[in-house]
């Protein structure tokens, strides 16, 4: 394997990706991080404040609020997605008379742009105008609930919202890992006997390990970032009651002028989503270890 | 009858279960956009008003006139353009940094998996956050209006792309590269000839988010894009938002028109996908 | 998948040649030049224009005709036009004055203006004034103010009159055997309608909190409480906006809501959301303001009243507040000075939109423009307009020399809108609601 080992081909490999990477991704956190030490409107120049910031985020309500909404937007899609788009992927991989036109058709709400997305549920969870409680309403069945624009459920309704754009999105990775599962493997399992649920949770499932995990990593990260559901939903409110971390950094960036605070708001989401995926991750590697002895 | 030769052990009335549970998921997957369709036949006032009622005519004004504000052509033309070079460059940059993560001998394991980490942080970044910074770096390297997207795009898709490529090529089995070593083949005709046609349902299913993913962006577009004449397809909404007015059956209009050539497109390539994968898994 | 990939290659070549060759060069492709290119070709000038929204034709039309007039009685100057929604645009045109690429004139947020002004990216329209002083006395002073900095520098002329307020549908009172509101009414009266309303399933006032800054009409009712003998104060860090009188107003505003004011999905509603709700006579009452004469006269103009909000007994101030005020600025940049073609260009125009010609033209399309010619317009086929020109004529009633909310930095005028919405959505107290201004306040 000498070119495979060989460090100036690696290098030549690696250079192009890591250069636009450190220019345009890394260099901006940096400065972005940068910001959120100081006072900035965005014009003119930015005063340097120290954790002024970061103090002034710990005693702040609203971010607390937008946490524990972020937290049940994630906790929520995570298990719906995690387990619905496995489902999904399973039944897909079945050899059912249509399945690649369903898969199609369920992948589909990927497809449109987040903002759309967005749009297009308000007009159905809005308590007055939607069509849920329309359907609600002229069953008799009362006056409707406040999905959306109310004190609680909002963002149970933006993860169920995040849960159907994902879907199929998800499942398709899914599928992608189960078609690479060695078919000899599956047969053998077979052969010996073994019945659907067992196959699935001793053969399937162990070997599709690291779709697991990329799946795992794309629904943590994409939960925290959910920005445009939320905007167009209910924009944060009614008075920040139903806002998320990154709607309430955009907010205090963009709308308030106060860039400065907007950015450690997004620092801090940062930081809290890493936190996640390495408990994530943390504990699956406990859970595999444990099942290994 | 459905009993194929890969899956067995289901009973007839098993599969009925299965099917009828797929049918619902797709329903519930594609009501929300029938709903939109019946919305962009609707006027503003119903939409606004009337939400469950049926148009009262199915007229293709809102259509209409979300062409003859937008110039389509002129729309397409260039969110085909930004696409286009965009996963062009994304490309092949990403399947050789992630070629090199994954197959490639490190003398240091520990730099290949911090390499790898690094490169998937931008995973965690809300666009948002990048948006000044980014545009005072274009301003710095003098790159404006289409490349100074394009750039922006394929760092963003960096993150994306190694988890999938480096999680796919970490599967092919090494035989492959040792066999290729004693035919002779160098690097270049390695990776080209042998690992690109073996990787083909990975990168079909990388082009399908990214185009996605670039064809519906918005905020970059929004500020990086100065003249009208370069304006992509996501800008084409915001046409119809002004300070004091929404035309929301517009929006709706030609959000459905930007729509229709991304369901097409994933149709025609998901077929890639699918045949793809069956092709890589009895390789195994 | 070789053959796509070469294919997708080649053609990523192709187009990144082509676009080196042609997106870079800014030259004579007439409509898609860059931002502050000016050109001559022939001897035509170009100034480039910063617009607030994606379509001016469609969304700011009287805009559009200004623009097209000037052209055709100005044929060796050409306006090219960029706009992007609002929020897109301001974004824009803060980082564009960081690069230099400001465009020529710019619409620009009352609140954003002044800090462009302190960056040094603006240019001092003083010297306007003084080359046209014509114009200089088409405006009257508190329309000047509004953009001129505690230095005198005039940073900004209004782009149009911001005149703001009550709808108010006759036929909906009529029908539900209720008196309709007119200048003078008292919030106690008001109050009162409100419950008659509601008990006849009438939306009493149509309002949409998701887009925070439409309490127009609640605005004004700040002054009704002495808030520019405050608000000097207030900014100085001596006074607050936690006082009794504020305090009062906003219980006031609570009170309306308890009383059912106000549409029950309020909260999930937009702007627009509210104005159908108007225009389709579910609602009574709409808080909005003059650029809706225009779509109100297509549906229900003739029904159409205008009035400027309650008056409160309890307050020692002055009741007979209306609002007539600058909007937010038209900007220039400060490059063109440096032009002086260029500026002669800027000049003519700004002339021009300030001038007896683009009142008129204006008033045709029911928008009230920033000067104060006496224009004789046709009103009678424009109901809703005409109610608000009455209104304006309304003997004894004087507006405050500027919106509440535009003497606020962003920060604080989002606090503030949030606030006004809490209060009536019950979410927050008064006393919460205004103790959250000043702890905004005392941020800046």
């Amino acid at each position: 394997m000498h070119w495979l080992s060989k460090k100036r081909n690696i290098l030549i490999m690696l250079i192009p990706t890591l250069i636009v990477y450190l220019v345009y991704m890394i260099i901006p956190i940096a400065m972005a991080i940068g910001y959120s030490f100081t006072k900035y409107t965005g014009i003119g120049n930015a005063k340097f404040v120290g954790f002024n910031n970061y103090i002034r985020l710990f005693r702040d309500h609203t971010f607390w609020i937008a946490l524990k909404n972020t937290a049940v937007i994630f906790v929520i899609a995570f298990v719906l997605l995690m387990i619905g788009a496995f489902v999904v992927a399973l039944l897909l991989n079945l050899n059912l008379k249509g399945k690649s036109f369903a898969q199609s058709l369920i992948f589909s709400p990927a497809v449109i742009a987040p903002i759309i997305v967005g749009i297009l549920w308000v007009f159905i969870l809005d308590p007055q105008i939607g069509l849920i409680n329309a359907i609600i309403r002229s069953l008799g069945l009362g006056q409707g609930i406040k999905w959306i624009g109310g004190q609680t459920l909002t963002p149970v309704s933006v993860a169920i919202v995040y849960f159907w754009q994902q879907l199929g999105y998800l499942a398709t990775i899914y599928l992608a890992g189960l078609k690479m599962i060695p078919v000899e493997i599956e047969e053998a399992a077979q052969i010996d006997g073994a019945s659907a649920w067992q196959k699935l949770w001793y053969v399937t499932i162990p070997m599709m390990r690291s779709t697991i995990s990329t799946v795992a990593i794309l629904v943590i990260t994409g939960t925290f970032k959910i920005f445009e559901i939320v905007q167009q939903l209910t924009n944060g409110g009614p008075n920040h009651i139903s806002e998320t971390l990154i709607t309430y950094s955009y907010s205090a960036t963009f709308t308030n002028g106060e860039y400065g605070y907007g950015m450690s708001l997004a620092t801090a989401t940062f930081f809290i989503s890493l936190v996640v995926i390495a408990i994530y991750f943390g504990l699956s590697k406990e859970h595999s270890r444990k099942e290994a002895s | 009858m459905n009993k194929s030769n890969r899956k067995t052990g289901f009973s007839t009335g098993a599969q009925v279960v299965i099917y009828v549970f797929l049918t619902f998921v797709v329903l519930l997957a594609i009501l929300p956009f029938l709903w939109m369709i019946m919305l962009s036949f609707k006027t503003n006032s119903q939409i606004l008003s009337n939400p469950l009622s049926f148009p009262t005519t199915i007229s293709l004004e809102n259509y209409r006139r979300a062409i003859q504000l937008l110039n389509l052509g002129n729309l397409y033309k260039n969110t085909i353009f930004i696409v286009v070079v965009s996963i062009a460059i994304e490309l092949c940059f990403t399947f050789a940094s992630s070629f090199a993560l994954a197959k490639m001998t490190f003398r240091c394991k520990k730099t290949r998996s911090t390499l790898y980490e690094f490169l998937l942080l931008g995973l965690a970044i809300s666009p948002f956050i990048l948006l000044f910074p980014v545009y005072r770096i274009n301003t710095i390297v003098h790159l404006k209006e289409q490349m100074g997207l394009v750039m922006p795009y394929v760092a963003s898709s960096v993150s994306f792309n190694t988890l999938l490529f480096v999680g796919y090529l970490k599967e092919l089995p090494s035989e492959i590269d040792e066999a290729a070593i004693i035919d002779g083949c160098n690097l270049g005709q390695q990776i080209i000839r042998v690992i690109v046609p073996m990787a083909k349902p990975v990168i079909a299913t990388v082009v399908v988010f990214n185009v996605l993913y670039i064809w519906n962006e918005f905020p970059f577009a929004s500020v990086i894009l100065h003249n009208t004449s370069n304006y992509t397809l996501a800008l084409g909404a915001s046409f119809f938002k002004g300070k004091y007015n929404i035309d929301y059956s517009g929006m709706i209009a030609s959000s459905t028109l930007m729509i229709i050539p991304e369901l097409i497109f994933y149709g025609i390539f998901q077929k890639n996908i699918v045949s793809g994968m069956t092709a890589g898994a009895v390789k195994g | 998948m070789k053959n796509v990939l070469k294919k997708i290659a080649a053609l990523g070549m192709v187009a990144a040649i082509a676009t080196s060759a042609t997106g870079c060069a800014t030259s004579n492709q007439s409509p898609s030049s860059g931002a502050t290119s000016e050109k001559k070709s022939g001897s035509k000038t170009v100034i480039t224009l910063g617009m607030h929204v994606a379509n001016v034709d469609q969304q700011e039309p009287v805009t559009g005709k200004i623009i097209k007039a000037f052209e055709q009685a100005n044929p060796n100057i050409t306006v090219q036009i960029q706009g992007n929604d609002k929020d897109a645009h301001v974004n824009k045109m803060k980082l564009d004055a960081q690069s230099g690429e400001l465009p020529d004139i710019f619409w620009m947020d009352s609140s954003v203006a002044p800090q462009l002004n302190s960056s040094g990216v603006l240019l001092d329209l003083s010297d306007f004034l003084k080359t046209y002083p014509a114009v200089n006395n088409a405006l009257s002073e508190n329309m000047k103010a509004a953009s001129r900095s505690s230095d005198g520098k005039q940073y900004g002329l209004p782009y149009q009159s911001l005149v703001t307020g009550f709808w108010y549908n006759k036929a909906v009172f009529k029908r539900a055997g209720i008196d309709a509101p007119k200048n003078g009414t008292t919030y106690d009266e008001l109050i009162k309608m409100v419950k008659a309303l509601r008990a006849k399933g009438i939306i009493p006032i149509a309002q949409g909190a998701k887009d925070a800054y439409s309490v127009w009409g609640f605005l004004t009712g700040l002054e009704r409480y002495g808030y520019f003998s405050k608000i000097d104060s207030i900014l100085n860090g001596k006074a607050k906006f936690d006082n009794p009188d504020f305090l009062k107003y906003f219980s006031k505003i609570n009170g309306l809501g308890k009383a059912g004011a106000f549409p029950s999905n309020c909260a999930t509603s937009t702007y627009f959301q509210a104005k159908a709700d108007f225009t389709s006579g579910k609602a009574a009452m709409f808080d909005s303001g003059v650029w809706d004469a225009g779509v109100l006269d297509k549906s229900i103009g003739k029904d159409v009243g205008f009035w400027w909000g309650p008056t409160f007994q309890d307050s020692s101030d002055n009741q007979k507040v209306s609002m007539n005020v600058s909007s937010a600025p038209f900007c220039v940049s400060k490059a063109v000075g440096d032009n002086q073609l260029k500026k002669d260009a800027v000049y003519k125009f700004l002339a021009f939109y300030y001038s007896k010609q683009a009142a008129k033209i204006s008033y045709e399309g029911s928008i009230i423009p920033a000067t104060n010619y006496k224009v004789d317009a046709n009103l009678e086929s424009k109901p809703a307009f005409k109610a608000v020109v009455t209104a304006l004529q309304a003997s004894g009633w004087s507006s405050p020399k500027a919106q509440p909310d535009l003497v606020l930095t962003e920060a604080v005028q989002a606090q503030l809108y949030d606030s006004i919405y809490g209060t009536m959505l019950g979410t927050y107290s008064p006393k919460e609601a205004l103790e959250k201004i000043d702890s905004v306040q005392q941020q800046q």
